[in-house]
């Protein structure tokens, strides 16, 4: 293999000639003027290495894109029904959401996964589940994507067997899989396994797939999580791409040919608000991929074509003035349309406060056909190519990714680079100079920083009841248990923990598992007693946030730290607060955004270790003696821990200052205040106001 | 909970209610006066013939402290009910004054454990790498009953000088390195270890991490001062020299007397002599019996000057 090299990229080096007026994210100098010494890669076509303008000769012309919307629902049931539905209005693939246990490996029935049961997507513990969820479904026409990461093993296993039950043979199966590990160790922590061991799974599952089902994506590599965790759009491409190197050399080193897999690998990046910026973004991870693929001398051109499915930034919409969503939304999938993403998913106006509700999804929905059938969006190939700005974004996008790979090869790639924390950090990194920029001002953000709303219209948000599916789930569970032949179970998992210390494809021995009744806990268990579970290394960031902060804000900070001396003057010790996360939620760029401003501002903050149950967090907060514990809630759980805290914190005659923060309800606040909860931060809060209301309330 | 009294203290210690430990740990992290004189008056009211096994970790930063102490400790309490105490130290901003206590989100196994209590406390900008409050917080856990306490320093300059004079057993981790970064490890240092730890011995850095184990067991032999010193290869992962290490300490605790607590009260007294100037504090007769009892000391005195240069 040839390394790839600046020197090797026949791109042109742009240069501003002008005055830089502005500085982006990303380090990239704005001018007010821009020229070109040659234009030789506007001959480049789409449809042809490097791919820049679009990797289908005549891109949308031909088809546009596709339009998946991932939807979760809690129930098997549920689900099936809105598959059934959206295929009788002709849709063509359907996309899975899985409930957070069933991420991380847990059955319904564990003691640790109460409150994430049916939360943010639907329960599966055994095959029986996979059955009702594609019941009525043929699974040889219909494309299934599934978005599965941790628990990977089983649910291929559950769709595999639950295909064959149906009497469809596993090379038929068309559809993808996310799979994609590597960025759950970075930013959305939905892991089960250390990562060497995950890479292994990949492996396993590459090979298995590359045999015996030619018609599937093993994998979608994907840089969403990374933007919605607070990405540049260059950390993005950079981390993203490096992961997609590292999926090859796993490939390669399991023995498979370029030409058999590359072709299979997909993509899945954000759209946020920079318009022109992620046009960029787009042309350039395909120019880039293309020449990373290319280092292993593929014979099919099709193996350096980087094709990608497309999701706007959940992360960019308001809680407040909740209709300006749809136009940001509107905004954003044009970017995507215009960079020529394959597939897209277009968020709902209520994401930022709850799960989307029918209506909310309808209008989602129809932001891509206005695109499609509205505009003149589908008649031109790459309409920006040519235009000086996206031209020179493209090119110093480029250009900042190769110094980014540079130092990720220096650290031994992008597996060791994870270990490392490296990634991570630089996410970190660039999360708290975004909220910093946010809550200066210099962002505007309608609705939240600037233009607020004077009557704020309420809208009605989609409620779920958990506990029912809680209950469904554990009477399913037990009479699977009573009914299967526990003989042949114990040696098809005596067997898959075999493979998992020796060699043999993990996969395939699942899928024997699978077919002796094993649940998806069960199979995750035999391989955690192998290979361990996961605990991430977390460590805060100080300092990104305060140098951030513009200096019509340095009044502000300089308040909030003089109330903390006194607080501190009167009390003895610096407010003590404790982060905590409840739940198998593992979003945590708002408890990590909050500690890093928070320890700027003098507060001691201590960081919460992930996936903790309640008793775990009364039991540190005691332990730490703090003043305000603070809980990040992400998934709709703060109904049903907040009861359980309060309940704990009350048995141990222990008060601090209670505070939730994150996609809480409106109409949640009240139930809330009532269980005891002392302050509510929703999305978009600035932090420095936070402070002042915290101290003041202690 | 209300207003902490001597009395709640007392008490709660004789009931064994942790989350009064808890709090007289924040009267030992305060600055206000009369939380010490509350603290100091119940350390001369307050007895107990507990004697614990105290253990220091040090060790340079990233070396993987906070992981190691999950994992040995979660081994050591494999076949034991033992009551254990970890006390560790994160670095506060020098600039807000504020700090990120993660270390529990490495101790992810062993802070579910209910027989282990984990306190982590910010350095308040006290440079020792040990934590201005380490020495009576050690002390209130070995007086609450723990049988083990496990204080982790803050792996930065002169921290071992100081948390070596805190403790029964001092435990040095470091990484698997070449022969010029061991140079970079103190003589003064390897004089006070009791236990020396080659961590990451494991996967690609085993090899590595025996050549760093076999310079080290060279190096002590030269500067050792002490009777017994160990040095053993460990990987937090596969528990490789787990086994030894108990071993070590059992045997390091065997025939261990510490003089009445001396090493404890007398670095609380350094560090009160140079923080609270010790007028704050000098009502307290247990103290004021230390400092009696250590002013004939000249080699206690040159400590105490050695360590006012320091800070």
């Amino acid at each position: 293999m040839k390394k790839l090299k600046f020197e090797d990229l026949e791109f042109l080096h742009l240069k501003t000639d002008s005055n830089v007026i502005e500085e982006t994210l990303e380090g990239i100098k704005i001018s007010d003027e821009y020229s070109f010494s040659k234009f030789e890669h506007l001959y480049s076509e789409s449809g042809r290495f490097p791919f820049l303008r679009g990797p289908y000769p005549n891109m949308y012309q031909g088809r546009p894109w596709t339009i998946r919307q991932y939807a979760g629902f809690s129930t098997a049931e549920e689900s099936n029904q809105f598959y059934k539905n959206n295929i009788k209005q002709g849709q063509k693939g359907l996309s899975v959401a899985f409930d957070l246990a069933t991420h991380r490996g847990y059955d319904s029935d564990h003691p640790r996964v109460k409150s994430d049961v049916g939360m943010a997507g639907v329960a599966i513990d055994s095959l029986r589940d996979m059955e009702i969820l594609f019941d009525g479904i043929p699974l040889d026409k219909m494309s299934v994507s599934m978005t599965m990461n941790g628990a990977v093993l089983p649910i291929m296993a559950m769709y595999i067997v639950a295909a064959e039950n149906q009497g469809v043979s596993v090379e038929k199966l068309s559809g993808t899989i996310q799979n994609d590990i590597l960025k759950e160790f970075m930013v959305r922590n939905t892991f089960i396994y250390p990562p060497q061991d995950s890479m292994r799974i990949i492996g396993d599952i590459f090979e298995y797939t590359s045999k015996n089902m030619p018609k599937f994506n093993s994998i979608s590599i994907s840089g969403y999580h990374m933007q919605e965790a607070g990405a540049s759009a260059d950390l993005e491409l950079a981390f993203t791409l490096a992961d997609g190197l590292e999926y090859i050399k796993t490939g390669i080193a399991q023995g498979l040919d370029i030409d058999k897999f590359a072709p299979r690998l997909s993509f899945f990046f954000a759209i946020g608000m920079n318009y022109f910026m992620e046009i960029a973004k787009l042309r350039a991870a395909r120019y880039l991929w293309a020449n990373i693929v290319k280092q292993f001398n593929p014979k099919n051109p099709k193996s350096m074509m980087l094709r990608t499915h497309c999701q706007t930034s959940g992360w960019s919409l308001t809680a407040q003035d909740v209709n300006n969503n749809i136009v940001r939304t509107g905004v954003e999938a044009l970017a995507a349309v215009h960079g020529h993403t394959q597939s897209l998913h277009t968020n709902s106006l209520d994401e930022a406060i709850a799960l989307p509700s029918k209506e909310s999804a309808r209008i989602a929905r129809n932001t891509q056909i206005y695109l499609q059938e509205e505009t003149d969006s589908c008649e031109h190939i790459d309409p920006y190519g040519g235009s000086y700005y996206v031209e020179y974004l493209t090119d110093q996008l480029i250009q900042k990714v190769m110094v980014h790979f540079e130092e990720i090869e220096k650290l031994g790639g992008m597996t060791k680079a994870i270990e490392l924390g490296y990634p991570k950090r630089k996410i970190e990194e660039s999360a708290s100079i975004i909220q910093a920029k946010i809550d200066s001002g210099e962002q505007a953000i309608v609705g939240l920083n600037t233009n607020l709303a004077e009557d704020e219209e309420t809208i009605k948000v989609l409620k779920v009841d958990t506990s029912e599916v809680l209950a469904s789930q554990l009477n399913r569970l037990e009479d699977l248990k009573l009914n299967r032949n526990e003989s042949e179970l114990k040696i098809a998992l005596e067997e898959l923990e075999d493979a998992a210390k020796e060699k043999g494809n993990l996969l395939e021995y699942s899928v024997k598992a699978v077919r002796a009744g094993a649940t998806l806990g069960e199979i995750s268990y035999c391989l955690e007693k192998v290979f361990g579970r996961f605990s991430p290394k977390i460590s805060g960031i100080q300092g990104v946030y305060i140098n951030k902060v513009n200096s019509n804000m340095k009044k502000d900070i300089k308040e909030i730290q003089s109330l903390v001396s006194a607080f501190k003057e009167k009390t003895g010790r610096r407010p003590r607060l404790l982060l905590a996360k409840i739940g198998q939620d593992g979003h945590d760029r708002g408890q990590k955004v909050v500690a890093s401003s928070f320890a700027d501002f003098g507060f001691d903050v201590d960081i919460g270790p992930l996936f903790q149950t309640t008793e775990e967090v009364i039991k540190q907060a005691m332990e730490n003696d703090v003043h305000i514990i603070g809980i990040s809630s992400l998934a709709a759980g703060h109904l049903s821990f907040v009861p359980e805290l309060m309940h704990g914190l009350k048995k141990n005659n222990f008060r601090p200052l209670i505070v939730v923060g994150g996609v809480i309800p409106p109409e949640d606040y009240d139930t809330l205040y009532l269980q005891g909860v002392d302050l509510i931060f929703g999305p978009g809060t600035n932090l420095m106001n936070a402070a002042k209301e915290l101290i003041k309330k202690l | 909970m209300n207003e902490l009294s001597i009395d709640t203290l007392i008490s709660g210690f004789n009931s064994n209610d942790k989350l009064v430990l808890s709090k007289a740990i924040s009267l030992a992290e305060s600055s206000k006066r009369e939380h010490l004189e509350l603290l100091y008056n119940f350390f001369d009211h307050y007895l107990s013939e507990n004697q614990a096994s105290i253990i220091g970790v040090s060790g340079p930063p990233g070396v993987g402290k906070s992981t190691f102490l999950d994992s040995f400790i979660s081994y050591f309490l494999k076949d034991k009910e033992s009551q254990v105490a970890v006390l560790t130290i994160d670095p506060s901003s020098e600039v807000s004054g504020g700090s990120i206590l993660g270390d529990k989100t490495r101790m992810e196994k062993i802070s579910k454990l209910e027989n282990v209590f984990i306190r982590p406390s910010a350095s308040q900008d006290f440079l020792g790498g040990v934590g201005l409050s380490t020495p009576e917080a050690i002390k209130l856990c070995e007086l609450f009953g723990f049988e083990y306490i496990f204080v982790e320093s803050v792996g930065v300059g002169q921290s071992e000088q100081l948390i070596s004079h805190l403790v029964d057993c001092f435990v040095l981790l470091v990484n698997p390195a070449g022969g010029d970064e061991l140079q970079g490890i103190k003589r003064g240092i390897l004089e006070m270890v009791d236990v020396l730890l080659v961590g990451k011995s494991d996967g690609e850095l085993e090899e590595k991490a025996f050549q760093t184990f076999t310079q080290f067991q060279t190096d002590l032999r030269l500067v050792s001062k002490k009777d017994v010193q160990k040095c053993l290869e460990i990987s937090s992962m596969s528990e490789k020299g787990f086994g030894d290490l108990n071993q070590s300490l059992e045997a390091h605790f065997k025939d261990f007397n510490r003089i009445d607590n001396e090493k404890i009260f007398s670095s609380i007294l350094f560090d009160k002599l140079s923080h609270f100037k010790s007028s704050q504090i000098k009502e307290s007769t247990e103290f004021n019996k230390v400092v009696d009892q250590f002013s004939k000391d000249s080699k206690f005195l040159a400590l105490l000057n050695k360590v006012s240069q320091i800070i």
